[in-house]
């Protein structure tokens, strides 16, 4: 870095406060968490027809030992293992750096009291999970993490970075606020080369090129995958619903991915035919939905569930906790160093539809090609309370939206169960209204 | 012949309208309470007294209102957003001669929430308040009980102030104690009890604005009753708005007329 100090944050006021926490409720809190988790897949497997291959992602959900003991293999070899948050993080640079990425998961309702203890109040609950989630280790894969990627998204993120400063390796990506710029391309493009010398030197390897090239063909085959699998859902034969496509995605932020991808081609050929064998989960003319807004992270499945048991089904999703994150392709002609470096950044960067950036136009043609491309009825945007960034941006949709007579609601909640009737009544209410319009 | 009930179960009070080949016949209203079912049950029963039919009478049974799934009977349920536009497009069509309604704002117990509708009576988008109690009825309910008012005089009282006072709690807990606060420093009960109408009406058009509201505004539910209520609402759109003969019973008829639909269909079909 030619001799400059490396812009790494060097925490000189480290607080020493824990959350107060006995082992007994930590233990309480991961029971009610795979309690949580079967409930879910209970209902979701009262779904009639559904694939027989979903079998495997929930198993993966539920039984982490098996990748556990892969990881902890891993590492007893010197492998490095790294918590990433968020959408931005280059995955192929991580991998070929020899590590594995592991997205951390931030969906559960009991990991918010503890967390609570050292956070403010007034932030959204997303946050305030994924800091209980880090500190109980509630994920035991979590504990695996040698470093954690905090992308510099919105201001939760940031702090959070902070926070988690004090007990573990923090990396933060920071990213621009604005991306219709070139100069903003290149200070993004500056940090993922200093990402990749901080992995460098974390695992004292050079990152080889072909390595590199090897990983981003593999993820970008990860995604033509995923685009298979979204096809699907375009048709009018309903063969897979909106919480089962969420289970299968949100699997592969943990799972390996080469047998993961194994696995979801048995799903695509399985689902195949059951659209030619008309092997339906739900009725041709339920309405059908596109999700957009805040992330719904297992198992926080408490919207999900309302909509499809109230006879709708999830088409497609903007979401970076689903459809999304695996969207994106790297484009690229030339297979340098340099190319491969500035491809992934605009990978990461230039088709993300994030709303921490000042302009949401791209968010709002992505939205519009949905409804188009998958047939939608409706769209759902959902708030997690004190998301901020998502709530400013939908004012801006909604007036378009009603300009354009597309059926759009609103729903702000949290990841308790407590507000559950007012919001089957405003989504029921919903469905109704889509079905009054046909 | 045809025979059909609505039932609306909400928060506060319990609703049924019966209609007689599509119009109404008969109608009754009973405080919910404890039992959800016992009420409906009831309620009905009173309902189809009046015009010397029982239960068995019943072609169709529509239950809405978040009780709705409560009950043990009835044949389907519908939502009380959808089952009010219906039911506030039949009575526009009744007592205001088919002047368009393009607007509903409903006061409840417990929710409150604005509507709004197309040309054809097709609701286009709707809002609700959030989780607590500010802005519904039952805020005025609690702070009428602490002011030991009974309701009648709590809405004399607002008509008659010049000077309503301003509240600036949107929490029923917190604007509780903010008004024993003002009664604490004398300020006039007329002025503070007109500062909440003020204030609720301002939160309640906040909302329907959110949503697009539009005249001809329909103004229902049980808040609907409070002619102060009424005024400044109007105040804050700056338009009048529409209260019918008997506001309350708007989501309970809603539900009958669609199951009075659902039966034709099946007849037909059948």
């Amino acid at each position: 870095m030619d001799g400059k100090k490396e812009p790494v944050f060097e925490n000189r006021y480290p607080f020493e406060a824990k959350i107060q926490i006995n082992e007994e409720k930590i233990k309480e809190i991961k029971e009610n968490y795979n309690k949580i988790s079967k409930l879910n897949l209970e209902k979701m497997r009262e779904t009639k027809n559904r694939a027989a291959s979903m079998a495997y992602f929930e198993n993966v959900l539920l039984d982490k030992s098996e990748r556990l003991k892969e990881l902890k293999e891993f590492k007893a070899k010197g492998g490095k293992v790294i918590g990433i948050f968020c959408i931005h993080v280059p995955e192929e640079l991580i991998y070929a750096a020899g590590c594995v990425p592991i997205r951390m998961s931030c969906g559960f309702y009991d990991t918010i009291a503890p967390a609570e203890e050292i956070l403010p109040k007034n932030i959204c609950p997303l946050i305030k999970s994924s800091v209980g989630f880090n500190f109980l280790k509630i994920n035991p894969l979590f504990e695996l993490c040698d470093v954690v990627i905090i992308p510099t998204s919105c201001d939760g993120k940031k702090k959070m970075a902070d926070i988690l400063s004090n007990y573990q390796e923090v990396w933060t990506l920071e990213m621009p606020h604005d991306r219709d710029n070139e100069i903003s391309r290149e200070f993004w493009i500056k940090q993922v080369s200093l990402l990749k010398e901080r992995l460098e030197k974390l695992t004292e390897n050079k990152i080889d090129k072909k390595k590199l090239k090897e990983y981003i063909i593999q993820l970008h085959k990860r995604t033509a995958l995923v685009r298979e699998l979204f096809d699907l859902r375009a048709d009018k034969r309903i063969v897979i619903d909106g919480r089962d496509a969420y289970l299968v995605l949100q699997t592969a932020f943990f799972d390996n991915p080469a047998r993961w991808m194994e696995k979801v081609k048995l799903l695509i050929e399985e689902l195949k035919n059951n659209i030619k064998n008309n092997k339906v989960v739900a009725k041709e003319t339920s309405p059908r939905i596109i999700m957009t807004g805040s992330p719904l992270i297992w198992p926080n499945m408490k919207l999900l569930h309302t909509i499809e048991e109230s006879g709708a089904v999830v088409v497609a999703d903007d979401s970076c906790a689903c459809g999304q994150y695996f969207y994106n392709p790297v484009e690229l002609e030339e297979w340098s160093m340099k190319a491969m470096i500035e491809a992934l950044g605009d990978k990461y960067l230039l088709p993300v539809v994030c709303p921490v950036f000042v302009h949401s136009d791209d968010r709002i043609d992505r939205i519009l090609e949905l409804i188009k491309q998958y047939n939608a009825d409706g769209v759902i945007y959902h708030i997690l309370r004190l998301c901020q960034v998502f709530d400013f941006e939908y004012i801006k949709i909604s007036k378009l939206f009603e300009k354009k007579s597309i059926p759009l609601i609103k729903i702000e909640t949290e990841y308790s169960e407590e507000d559950a009737g007012q919001i089957k009544t405003r989504v029921e209410a919903f469905i109704e209204m889509l079905e009054a319009r046909r | 012949m045809s025979l059909v009930a609505g039932v609306d179960i909400g928060s506060t009070t319990a609703k049924v309208v019966i209609l007689k080949d599509g119009n109404p016949v008969s109608s009754a209203i009973t405080y919910t309470g404890a039992d959800c079912n016992a009420a409906a049950e009831s309620i009905l029963k009173e309902a189809l007294q009046k015009i010397g039919a029982d239960k068995n009478d019943l072609d169709y049974t529509v239950s809405t209102g978040y009780g709705r799934r409560a009950i043990n009977f009835g044949d389907e349920t519908i939502t009380e957003i959808s089952a009010n536009a219906k039911g506030a497009v039949f009575i526009s069509n009744d007592e205001r001669r088919g002047d368009k309604i393009r607007s509903i704002i409903d006061i409840g117990g417990q929710d409150t929430k604005a509507i709004i509708l197309d040309d054809s009576g097709r609701i286009t988008n709707f809002v609700m308040n959030d989780k607590c109690a500010a802005g519904t009825g039952r805020f005025l309910d609690v702070i009428a009980r602490s002011l030991q008012e009974p309701m009648d005089n709590f809405v004399k009282l607002a008509l008659s102030s010049d000077a309503p006072v301003t509240i600036n709690s949107t929490c029923t807990v917190f604007a509780e104690s903010e008004v024993i606060s003002l009664i604490a420093n004398k300020v006039p009960k007329k002025d503070i009890i007109a500062g909440l109408h003020k204030s609720i009406s301002r939160r309640v058009t906040e909302l329907a604005k959110t949503a697009g509201i539009k005249p001809v505004v329909f103004f229902d539910g049980g808040g609907a009753k409070n002619i102060a209520l009424k005024q400044w609402i109007e105040k804050e759109l700056g338009y009048e708005v529409y209260v019918p003969k008997q506001p309350q019973m708007v989501v309970a008829l809603g539900a009958s007329i669609f199951a009075y639909e659902k039966f034709q269909k099946k007849n037909v079909s059948q």
